[in-house]
């Protein structure tokens, strides 16, 4: 019975213990208040606190900076990243011009080491959504002037550790000052190509692109190959390829074997066949894999009766062209291209296509349509023949002596089979 | 006394345009104006309430609570009371949401369920005066009406958890019938010695006899046991911490209330936070003296001058009411977020063991007391 009052009595003070520790809590909330209203209000930047002092430099790194003014263009930094994330584009300064002498210029003739700049640092980017943080482009800096916020920098840049774009092209830190005038100026006095005027131009092309109206056809794709692109404004395309509708094989009912069978057929057109003889090498395709039923038989057999297209035809909404290496001219071109935003990108590839088929021969100078050799399916003989393809046209030589060189070249790679042969005589003809 | 039925009878039996032997029509219209600021208050409660639960819950546990939403433009106070657009929200998100009912349920009793819960705390309203004279109607039964009322609510409950066709809320469902049913009866004891001592089971005369003598809770250390059983006893019956075996979020994913959704969950949510809402405002009124003011009400306890009482009258009587429920209830959510939930064998103790033979005790000392000294 006691046992029964004590129960009783212990129950009230242990209640009221919690009631207690609870009415604590809220009696003191302005003091006990865990919750940071993150958007509205920040932590203030510990100015003494794991990651952000010397001795944990190389525990936390907080984002690259680098003090342009110091930076002599050395593109040490460039060379030493592993993932290719910085991108540094220089003019030589001409000799008798001292940098940061021309009206207008931003720019410092001397790092703060002393040492003079000899390049105009056009463009100096890095992507900071591609950096893996790996600290290897401070180190060959020799100006020191490419390093991670924090650690012993902390007074030369405040830590700053809000990554949040709302676009990924956000986390492309630009950190040159240059003007574009400037690089117009000094590229003149320097009697090079001017790079940033190039972008611009390129730019206005992207817009105009996009910003010219969809074609109706676009909208069908024919679901062969993804689309990797969402839609963009693309002028209709002329076709460069033989090309051939190949829904009929969308019959078989297997997976991997429409895949194989497909996969087959689209390398017979590339390679320029006939309608017969792309039924034919699917079929030993499907064979090889052990996949041909007579069902498939039939279906494939389908194939000999569809015409091919063939390239300088009927205009056409060409197949999206997602992996198709693009023409690439100058360096910096490419270059930029990388760093556009990818859609833009693809629709800026096309006006370029279009010259290309019909005058391969001089339609314009150093500019050749390269797609002719996508058919080759090896890919190291591929960039080999248009390596030799892009440098002979811009050296002003006819397809025909490309295609010799090309010959040449792939027989001493050991790759130069029926089909590159055939794509090779498509080149010459 | 006059309650606000009876005005509005007389009030439209006496306009002159209405005619006579109109009863049909007086006897619907009543019912509506009557009806509509039930719902209202019932629809206001849970929304401030809700709020209050949350921000009384974040503070506990140095949380802030809803912060962001608001409501015309206004979010509220910067640093602690913000976002009171969040039930707003809440209750619009709940009526937008689809309405699903499970496929084996019994699609009739699955859908009167909850309506029977909510009504049984709607219809109990009628008799819970917040004022002088400010009552539905005003029965000379009250207390009676309210017990036997709101115990109606343990059917709804029984339906719902027996026609989801659901082994959580099957027991969830018993587990509640099993709760409420038990805790009656300690609510029910508690509640007769007030009426002993009263003589009467009307609210009013309740409150008038604190007026005249003291608040229960300070009448005798006998009614302020009982305002204690009674409390611990309501918020068993509406079923919250640590008396919600029957909701118990561990064990049984939601209880009875499991399979619902949209619309006929928010019924339930309703018919809770208005539960809370008569066990807060029944211990204000037969315990703390409902209407009256605190300081008149000590006053008159430590039997001081007439002249010193203030801040009384029907109005003030709201005022003061209202804040009493509303610590009470602060209480409630106190209780909640502090301890633990109870086993339902130690709820049965509880119930059993402790409650009732105290409450039973308590009759026969407060009739003691009465005898000695009243
Ligand atoms: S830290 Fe590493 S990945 Fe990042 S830019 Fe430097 S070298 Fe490239
Ligand atoms: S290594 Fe330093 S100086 Fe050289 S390009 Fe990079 S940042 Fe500039």
């Amino acid at each position: 019975m006691s046992g029964y009052f004590r129960n009783i009595g212990e129950t009230f003070t242990s209640l009221w213990d919690g009631m207690r520790v609870t009415w604590g809590h809220f009696s003191n909330k302005e003091r006990l208040n865990a919750t940071l209203q993150y958007p509205h209000e920040k932590w203030p930047i510990p100015e003494r606190h794991i990651g952000f002092v010397e001795k944990d430099y190389n525990v936390i790194r907080s984002r690259l900076h680098v003090d342009i003014d110091d930076c002599i263009g050395c593109l040490q930094c460039e060379r030493a990243c592993p993932v290719d994330c910085i991108k540094i584009e220089t003019i030589k300064v001409p000799k008798d011009v001292e940098l940061g002498s021309t009206p207008g210029s931003s720019q410092t003739s001397t790092t703060s080491n002393g040492t003079n700049k000899r390049l105009l640092v056009g463009r100096f980017t890095i992507d900071m959504a591609e950096c893996c943080y790996c600290n290897l482009c401070v180190y060959p800096c020799p100006e020191e002037c490419i390093y991670m916020v924090g650690g012993p920098n902390m007074d030369k840049h405040p830590i700053d550790y809000e990554f949040a774009v709302r676009d990924r092209n956000g986390l492309v830190y630009e950190f040159d000052t240059a003007t574009d005038e400037e690089v117009t100026q000094i590229a003149q006095l320097a009697g090079v190509a001017d790079h940033r005027a190039q972008r611009t131009e390129r730019l206005e092309q992207m817009r105009q692109a996009v910003l010219a109206p969809v074609p109706a056809a676009e909208a069908v794709t024919n679901g062969e190959e993804p689309v990797a692109a969402p839609p963009v404004a693309k002028p209709k395309k002329v076709i460069t390829e033989p090309k051939m509708d190949l829904a009929v094989l969308g019959a078989i009912g297997d997976r991997v074997t429409r895949g194989l069978a497909k996969k087959a057929a689209m390398k017979a057109v590339r390679a320029g066949r006939t309608s017969t003889e792309v039924a034919e090498q699917v079929k030993a395709a499907l064979e090889e894999g052990g996949k041909l039923t007579p069902e498939v038989a039939d279906i494939v057999a389908g194939l000999a009766k569809i015409d091919i297209q063939q390239p300088g035809g009927a205009e056409e909404v060409a197949v999206a062209e997602a992996g198709v290496e693009e023409v690439a001219g100058a360096d910096t071109e490419a270059e930029a291209k990388r760093a556009a935003p990818e859609p833009v990108a693809d629709a800026d590839a096309t006006p370029k296509k279009e010259t290309a088929p019909a005058a391969s021969g001089d339609g314009g100078k150093g500019k050749v349509d390269l797609t002719i050799l996508n058919g080759i399916g090896d890919r190291l003989a591929r960039g080999k023949a248009k390596a030799i393809l892009s440098k002979v046209t811009r050296q002003g030589g006819t397809p025909k002596d490309a295609a010799e060189q090309i010959r040449t070249a792939l027989t001493e790679l050991g790759k130069l089979d029926d089909e590159v042969e055939a794509i090779l005589a498509r080149l010459e003809g | 006394m006059t309650s606000f039925t009876d005005s509005l009878i007389e009030l439209l039996g006496g306009l002159a345009w209405v005619p006579e032997n109109a009863a049909g029509i007086i006897f619907v219209t009543v019912s509506v104006l009557v009806a509509l600021p039930v719902f209202l208050f019932m629809t206001l409660n849970a929304m401030v309430a809700v709020y209050m639960e949350r921000k009384v819950s974040a503070f506990m546990q140095d949380r802030l609570g809803p912060m962001e939403v608001g409501i015309f433009g206004f979010k509220g106070g910067k640093r602690f009371w913000g976002g009171i657009g969040q039930t707003v929200a809440d209750a619009v998100k709940l009526l937008g949401k689809e309405d699903t009912i499970p496929g084996e349920a019994d699609r009739a009793l699955f859908i009167i369920g909850p309506f029977i819960l909510f009504g049984a705390a709607f219809a109990t309203f009628i008799g819970i005066p917040i004022g002088y004279g400010l009552v539905i109607s005003d029965f000379n039964i009250g207390i009676f009406f309210v017990i036997a009322i709101s115990s109606i609510g343990v059917i709804g409950v029984i339906l719902a958890g027996w026609a989801s066709n659901n082994k959580w809320s099957l027991y969830g469902a018993m587990r509640s019938a099993a709760q409420m049913i038990s805790y009656e009866l300690p609510v029910g004891m508690s509640l007769l010695l007030v009426v002993m001592v009263v003589g009467s089971l009307q609210f009013h005369d309740i409150v008038m006899w604190q007026e005249q003598h003291r608040w229960f809770l300070f009448h005798s250390p006998f009614t302020a046991l009982a305002f204690l059983i009674f409390f611990a006893s309501g918020v068993a019956e509406v079923n919250r911490t640590p008396f919600d075996i029957p909701e118990a979020e561990s064990e049984l994913v939601a209880g009875y209330m499991t399979e619902y959704s949209g619309f006929r969950w928010s019924i339930f949510f309703l018919s809770e936070y208005a539960n809370m809402a008569i066990i807060a405002l029944m211990s204000a009124i037969i315990f703390l003296g409902g209407w009256l003011s605190p300081l008149g009400g000590l006053f008159r306890t430590f039997n001081l001058e007439q002249s010193w009482y203030f801040l009384e009258g029907p109005w003030w009587g709201v005022f003061w009411i209202s804040i009493k429920a509303i610590a009470l209830i602060f209480v409630m959510m106190w209780v909640r977020w502090t301890w633990p939930r109870l086993r339902p064998d130690q709820l049965m103790y509880v119930a059993w063991k402790v409650f009732i033979p105290f409450a039973l005790a308590n009759i026969f000392f407060v009739g003691i007391w009465e005898l000695l000294l009243g």
